[in-house]
């Protein structure tokens, strides 16, 4: 059985307390860091979410009618009601 | 809050945020035409999509989780969320098979391959390959086959899984052509993320910055037992009480890509502190050749198995075998009254006891009572029932019970104490196994 005493310094622990901080500014850089990752992690979703307003819709929905004052653009891979091959488009009440 | 507390509350708020998923699927629908195959597609998408995102918040290591709901309980959730995760992504792709079989009047063949041909569909498809690739590993049958650290590896995939299926998700029918909701889909997913990014990688690297832990020593303790005794600067700032573990990365050439979950063996002093480790399997074996000077990212502390449990004046700790590291810790460390404070000690043979000469120590400095349960289970005497946990501890009914042993032990300690009036909310455990 060992016994928990140590009073030797480790081999490689030399300078130890040349570059600390202290406590208070240690804490103050821990909350910078995770600011910075909430900052970050902000503008990447709001990016990404913006991004994506230009990606092209997906619906395996069958297709509504299109309110007349919508502007009907052609999306791919959707059909229309009368069954034809959709283009391009960034609307959405057309091709449910 | 109290500890039960906060845990149905995040529990609410994970529910609360499927139902306003499901309620997002509906209000997605289109007034008219669509049948129960679209609505099914929606809503499992959605709610696959957004419990993606729980199943990484569960496991990014963020402390106020780790320290007030548990570990093991997070893992616990997080293994139950992922079969309903793989259940739904399976149901969406399933339903929105059928709902464009029917939008087509196509076979099912025809209609998956057309589906499949949507935009973001193919990478999606890779996701969840992956995903079923990960729950594949993670079935108890083939997780027994293989070591920690590869099934670790492979979960890792996961990360990659949502980032191949997000652009599919931004495109779904619900979110599309919808910004703020698009804005708010994506942050959802960013902050996940980003917990990730902060607890899990920067984190361990800042402490290893600030506190420059080192292993001074590995010592024998028992057969195949050892303590790894390390020192550090600043190591009053880990806040770590006892009771709590950390996830142990040591850097050498084999043993640096995975950490390990240990308890701390003794309340830190000064600056240092001190783990034991078993070898139990590939990576607790490496750690019994680290050598002194080993640098060491810690990640924690964890663990909800702390003093903070306490309630009643007396308490009594089980351990079995090398589940006595955490209770070396609270033996030394948690308050209670005068020779209210017990602990009770399984193990196989008297090779296998830990820390015998300390736990005498301890239990003289602190009128302290230990009972040494060593011997074969065979023993009637020693059987872990509710009669002998009586005749060991009589008071047991009346004090916080603090567990920690193999799942089998743990097992029949927990109906002992059950069994001997023990209210369940004074029995504090974690499960180390997972």
């Amino acid at each position: 059985m060992s016994t928990y005493v140590l009073t030797a310094a480790p081999p490689l622990d030399r300078g130890r307390h040349r570059s600390s901080i202290s406590t208070r500014t240690w804490r103050r850089v821990r909350l910078a860091t995770s600011l910075s990752v909430v900052g970050v992690a902000t503008v990447a979703g709001v990016g990404l979410g913006l991004g994506g307003a230009t990606t092209s819709p997906v619906s395996i929905a069958a297709p509504a009618p299109a309110p007349a004052s919508s502007q009907v653009r052609d999306v791919p891979g959707v059909v229309d009601d009368d069954g034809s091959a959709d283009g391009p488009s960034r609307g959405r009440s057309h091709h449910r | 809050m109290s500890g039960p507390g906060f845990v149905r509350t995040v529990l609410a708020a994970i529910g609360a945020g499927a139902l306003l998923t499901v309620g997002l699927a509906l209000a997605g629908l289109p007034s008219t035409g669509a049948g129960i195959a679209p609505f099914l597609a929606h809503a499992c998408g959605l709610v696959a999509g957004y419990l993606a995102c729980v199943m990484v918040v569960l496991m990014a290591r963020i402390p106020v989780l780790e320290r007030r709901v548990g570990p093991d309980v997070l893992a616990r959730w997080h293994a139950r969320g992922a079969r309903i995760f793989i259940a739904l992504v399976l149901g969406h792709a399933g339903a929105a098979v059928v709902a464009w079989s029917q939008v087509r009047g196509t076979d099912p063949v025809t209609a998956a391959r057309e589906v499949l041909g949507m935009p973001g569909l193919l990478a999606a498809t890779v996701g969840t390959v992956l995903v079923l690739g990960v729950g594949a590993v993670s079935i108890a049958a083939a997780r027994r086959r293989i070591s920690f650290e590869a099934w670790h590896a492979v979960h890792l995939l996961t990360y990659l899984a949502i980032v191949l299926s997000f652009p599919h998700q931004l495109a779904g029918p619900d979110l599309a052509g919808r910004p703020v909701l698009q804005v708010a889909w994506a942050l959802m997913h960013a902050y996940a993320l980003g917990a990730v990014l902060r607890y899990r990688v920067v984190g361990p690297l800042e402490t290893t910055w600030r506190h420059r832990l080192r292993v001074v020593a590995v010592l024998p303790e028992a057969d195949g037992v050892v303590s790894v005794v390390m020192r550090g600067r600043h190591v009053d700032e880990l806040g770590a009480q006892a009771g709590q573990f950390f996830r142990w990365r040591f850097l050498t050439a084999s043993t640096w890509r995975t950490a390990h979950p240990f308890s701390l063996s003794a309340v830190p002093h000064g600056d240092h502190v001190r783990i034991t480790v078993k070898a139990l399997g590939d990576g607790s074996g490496l750690i019994h050749s680290v050598r002194p000077g080993t640098l060491v990212l810690a990640e924690g502390p964890s663990g909800a198995m702390t003093a903070r449990r306490r309630t009643r004046p007396s308490v009594l700790l089980i351990a079995g075998g090398v589940g006595i590291t955490p209770m070396r810790a609270l033996f030394e460390s948690i308050d209670t009254v005068p020779g209210g404070l017990t602990l009770l000690y399984r193990a196989s043979r008297p090779a296998d006891v830990v820390f015998r000469d300390e736990l005498e120590a301890i239990a003289r400095a602190r009128s302290a009572r230990i009972l040494w349960l060593v011997g074969r289970s065979t023993d009637p005497d020693l059987q872990m029932n509710a009669r002998n946990m009586r005749r060991w501890v009589p008071d047991v009914a009346e004090r916080d019970v603090y567990l920690c042993a193999s799942p089998a032990l743990a097992a029949a300690a927990r109906t002992a104490v059950r069994d001997s009036g023990l209210p369940r909310r004074h029995l504090h455990e974690e499960d180390f196994s997972f």
